[in-house]
């Protein structure tokens, strides 16, 4: 019997406003216990929300890159119940007039790429925080979170396995950092996943009974809670059982998810239309200005990243999947257009990406490393000189001194390449002397040592010979009748 | 002293240096002091502040640095306000210790302009009630007759002016709270169009009807500070942005052949006679003022009550969720479990009125009756507000009653909630529609005062002040005390 | 109201009623239940009207203005602990 799976994500999107959605507190992370909640977010008597014009630019513009609906009109509703976290006793949110409906992510499908449609994304408050640790038996609510904006991304239930899940939420993530509307930081909850799972056979077209999966804070745990709860679900109905209609949670430390609450505990949450809100009206002119100032998108960058460098599909993808990567390496060749796009990108994607995972932001500045590659191109430093100047231009630039120009850095690390042939011809003479049964078994027929010898060459001038060059001299050298040996 | 009753005589005498605002603001201490147990009127009384702020309101006239005509002149909030600093109850036990960490936009206008707070002012419970007898800090008295009510729920404003005790006072007005009890006790208050006046600050009952106004001796004292609280106020996304006429300069303009609307369906059974035959008087007076009264019909006026009864207890179960003894108000002692936390603090700092209402509004919000219950009661909405619309073509203001009866005796209504509901039937219909109307006194009977309301289009509030300002120039009802308080 | 109803309405609400409380306030509540039903039988308009004006609601920039006043907020609060509102132990999500 084969099954399949059927997955819907909820994503909250914490927008990356400088204050909150509905109050001028400080909408930031990390301050101590309850100092930038205001009396707004603390929902103290006869205060009165107004919403952050930002916020719901913010959620246009997501709604553009998506071609999506912006709804010309759209609704604030309270959403009630009761948690500490939940200082008003309802989550301003909006329900059924949300801001954007109708919009589709292009997501690496199982079976090649294909359109997730985003059902609906809408506005909302984030909650506050209650702590359990440390409080004697109680739990402490800190507020500082409540009343941050979120846009909730509902996708529909249209993905098949945990790898397309993934796909989405790193398409999604990609998107939103993008267009600079989330920091996308995960471990600080700037972009929290709940998924929603199911299982049903093959070919069938109604859906299986599903359940919804909270506290996935990774892509990782994304990917692991949904392969298991696909795994468990297909298990209980093999079983014989009945999936029930439930609140799962995800644990890391065991890799497993577990029940929360049942459905019979669904909540009547009472939505209706926020009386201290009139609905938000969004004319033509405001989405024409968002629409004008909107980048050029990720899939669109990579597919032109492909055309015009001739860049292979995945690395075209790599140097999209963050803006700054991408605007990075074309500001590379922007200032030095003689560098070739591969050996730019080959870069960007190795040797830069490398040492930034490393170490974080920022990078080396694109000019030097544009100039940096012009001389490796130009043949005036070798690939071992440049990723040796490449890491000090890093540190430079990690503990913030003024990095040396390029070319003064070459010289003083005496790194320039030697192409003078006399002084080429002398390293040759000096390995060829040195190497005297190498050179006997060269003759004899065995190519290959010619690698050897340009190889001693290099390490004999730290570094510093042509070795293309040398390999010319080598061969010519070996060719030529043994002089004077 | 008495004979400056109204803030504009007091402001005059304040000009003229006939007397001091600390003169004026220990007058009206020393009554609030004689009088308290009398009435009880007043939820606080703040004797240093407003003896502070006198002084230096007096010390700016004497620097020649007034602040305007309201500067030095006392005044008192009803309890509804958020005070920086003072106690903030709004009636109820759920906040007998909340002291307010800012001041609402209301409060802080007038602060700004150098107006002295006397104190807070007695109310319903959350402003829940017609008759001021849900306040945890128990009922107020009517100045008139103290074995009746002031009405409500800005009864103790409505007494603490009626009587004396302050010259003017702040009340709120969600279905008629700062009209009835005016009418009941003689004097002048004003419910602006919705919007016209900030919220923030002024604790919610039912946020789409709920709106600041004015409790004076007079209509001028009215525009006097409307002009100060009306406008634009960011804090407040409801706030209206449309521009504040001069409402002073508007007092004296031309009402010759205004057509004036008597509304037929004001005058319902329930409606004492005698009260409809003061009306009827005061229709006559604004005749031989020029104007033209017609009769004017509001058909969908039965509509009105089961509406409100509907969205007003919607609204306040969801704006009243948020006390539940965590961040500020009552606390249950001892609770095991959040649940237990949560329902024994409402249980036990909330009221019966306000339990009752939460009970409703929680209901008609619940699962299953959302649709015909609130869905329905706003679709009701909708058609009251058409009809005022329909009769605004025929009408420049709308005039009836504003409480079917004068004040009635403490306790006659507290066991029939929809007896209490039917005080407000010729009120609540102008809050569900936003619109301005006011209340001013136009007679008596049986030596309790009636009050005539004016209903205007939105933002005609200088052409109710205008009629209300002739009215009060023509007659005298408006100067008239209580005998006990004079 | 049913008991049923009444159960799950005070549930929602998060408040207790006594026997006797229910009792009291049951004949009130049905009362008033019957009278604001009798607009279920009103020929209404099918618009609902959510507000007296509707217009569209004022915006805000985006800056911060507020801060600085924890202390006052938190002043007001019954049960405080490192500037954290204490509450019973929550042992569920919402």
């Amino acid at each position: 019997m084969s099954w399949e799976a059927v997955i819907g994500l909820e994503v909250h999107v914490r927008l990356a406003t400088a204050s909150k959605l509905f109050s001028g507190a400080a909408s930031s992370y990390g301050a101590p216990p309850n100092a930038t909640a205001c009396a707004v977010d603390m929902g103290l008597p006869g205060v009165l929300p107004v919403p952050n014009r930002e916020a719901i630019a913010m959620a246009i513009r997501f709604g553009l890159a998506l071609g999506a609906r912006i709804d010309r009109q759209s609704v604030f509703a309270r959403k009630h119940y009761f948690y500490p976290d939940l200082p008003k006793g309802y989550q301003i949110s909006q329900y059924e007039q949300p801001i954007v409906a109708d919009g589709v992510l292009l997501i690496e499908g199982d079976q090649g790429e294909r359109p997730i449609t985003v059902v609906r994304a809408h506005l909302e408050e984030d909650a506050g925080k209650s702590l359990h640790e440390g409080l004697g038996g109680a739990s402490g609510v800190d507020l500082n979170r409540a009343g941050t904006p979120l846009l909730e991304v509902v996708s529909g239930p249209e993905m098949h396995s945990a790898a397309e899940a993934g796909h989405y939420l790193r398409k999604l993530h990609t998107l939103v950092r993008w267009l600079g509307i989330c920091d996308g930081n995960m471990q600080e909850g700037s972009f929290r996943c709940d998924a929603n799972v199911s299982v049903r056979r093959v070919g069938a077209t109604v859906l299986g009974t599903r359940s919804e999966i909270k506290n996935l804070n990774s892509f990782r745990f994304v990917e692991k809670a949904i392969a298991y709860e696909i795994e468990r679900q297909i298990a209980v109905l093999e079983s014989g059982g009945r999936v029930e209609q439930e609140t799962r949670l995800f644990d890391p430390a065991r890799g497993e998810t577990r029940r929360m609450r049942g459905k019979e505990e669904a909540m009547d949450y009472r939505y209706f239309p926020d009386p201290d809100l009139l609905p938000v009206v969004i004319d033509e002119a405001w989405i024409e200005a968002i629409r004008e100032t909107m980048p050029e998108l990720p899939d669109a960058r990579r597919a032109r990243l492909e055309a015009s460098y001739g860049l292979p599909r995945a690395q075209a993808a790599l140097l999209t999947s963050d803006k700054d990567l991408a605007d990075y390496f074309e500001a590379v060749l922007a200032v030095q257009p003689a560098v070739p796009p591969a050996l730019a990108a080959n870069w960007v994607t190795g040797e830069v990406l490398a040492l930034h995972r490393g170490q974080g932001a920022p990078l080396v500045a694109p000019a030097r490393l544009a100039t940096l590659l012009a001389r490796l191109e130009q043949g005036v430093i070798s690939r071992l000189a440049a990723k040796e100047i490449l890491e000090v231009l890093w540190q430079q630039c990690q503990q913030g001194e003024p990095p040396e120009d390029c070319d003064t850095l070459i010289d003083r690390l005496g790194l320039r390449q030697v192409r003078d042939d006399a002084v080429l011809h002398e390293l040759v003479e000096a390995i060829i002397t040195a190497n005297p049964q190498q050179v006997a078994e060269y003759r004899q027929g065995k190519d290959r040592l010619l690698g050897y010898f340009v190889g001693q060459a290099m390490k004999r001038s730290a570094g510093r010979g042509d070795p293309k060059r040398l390999g010319e001299l080598f061969a010519a050298r070996l060719a030529a009748a043994p002089a004077g040996e | 002293m008495t004979d400056w009753r109204s803030v504009t005589e007091l402001s005059r005498a304040l000009a003229s240096g006939s007397c001091s605002s600390m003169e004026l603001t220990r007058h009206f201490l020393e009554r609030s002091a004689r009088f308290a147990g009398r009435l009880n009127a007043w939820i606080t009384v703040d004797e240093a502040g407003a003896l502070a702020a006198a002084q230096a309101a007096d010390r700016r006239r004497a620097h020649g640095e007034v602040l305007g005509p309201l500067d030095g002149i006392p005044l008192a909030h009803k309890d509804i306000f958020c005070t920086k600093g003072l106690l903030t109850t709004c009636g109820s036990r759920m906040l007998a210790n909340f002291k307010a960490p800012y001041d609402a936009t209301v409060v802080a206008r007038l602060a700004a302009q150098g107006m002295v707070l006397l104190g807070k002012t007695n109310m319903d419970e959350f402003a829940m009630g017609s008759s001021n007898e849900t306040s945890y800090f128990g009922p107020v008295r009517n100045p008139w007759d103290e074995g009746r009510v002031p009405g409500g729920s800005s009864g103790g404003s409505a007494a603490v002016v009626a009587a004396g005790l302050a010259p003017v006072a702040t009340g709120t007005d969600t279905g008629g709270s700062v009209r009835q009890p005016a009418a009941l006790c003689g004097i002048s208050g004003l419910k602006p169009t919705y919007g016209r006046v900030s919220r923030y600050g002024m604790i919610a009952f039912a946020s789409s009807l709920d709106q600041a106004g004015i409790m004076a001796r007079s209509a001028a004292d009215i525009a006097l500070l409307l002009q100060v609280i009306a406008g634009l106020d960011e804090r407040d996304a409801t706030s209206a942005t449309a521009a504040v006429p001069d409402y002073m300069a508007h007092l004296e303009h031309p009402l010759a052949g205004l057509r004036v609307g008597v509304v037929d369906e004001f005058f319902g059974p329930g409606m004492d006679g005698r009260v409809a035959a003061v009306v009827e008087q005061a229709t006559a007076i604004l005749g031989n003022l020029g104007l033209r009264c017609t009769s004017a019909h509001l058909r969908e006026l039965h509509l009105a009550l089961p509406t409100y009864y509907i969205l007003a207890p919607a609204e306040a179960s969801s704006n009243l969720a948020r006390y539940d003894g965590v961040r500020y108000g009552y606390r249950c002692a001892e609770a095991h479990s959040l649940y237990e936390l949560y329902a024994r603090s409402r249980s036990e700092g909330f009221g019966p009125e306000v339990k009752r209402r939460i009970l409703i509004g929680t209901y008609v919000l619940s699962r299953g009756y959302y649709d015909a219950f609130y869905l329905q009661a706003q679709r009701a909405r909708h058609l009251i507000a058409a009809d005022f619309h329909h009769a605004f073509e025929q009408a420049d203001i709308l005039l009836g009653p504003t409480a079917p009866e004068t004040a009635f005796a403490l306790g006659a209504k507290t066991a029939d909630p929809l007896a209490m509901y039917q005080s407000d039937i010729n009120t609540i219909p102008v809050n569900l529609a936003g619109l301005p109307a006011i209340s001013i006194p136009c007679g008596e009977v049986d030596g309790l005062p009636v009050g005539l309301q004016l209903i205007g289009r939105p933002f005609s509030e200088e052409l109710l002040l205008a009629v209300a300002h002739r009215f009060q120039q023509a007659t005298d009802y408006h100067r008239r005390l209580p005998e006990a308080f004079s | 109201m049913d008991e049923q109803q009444w159960g799950h309405v005070a549930q929602l609400a998060r408040l207790f009623f006594t026997a006797e409380e229910q009792a009291a306030y049951a004949t009130q509540v049905s009362r008033i239940v019957a009278f604001v039903g009798v607009l279920a039988n009103a020929p209404c308009p099918p618009t609902p009207m959510a507000h007296p004006f509707e217009s569209a609601v004022r915006l805000r920039d985006d800056l911060v203005i507020e801060g600085d006043d924890r202390e006052a907020l938190l002043a007001n609060a019954p049960a405080l602990h490192d500037g954290l509102f204490l509450v019973p132990m929550v042992l569920d999500a919402p």
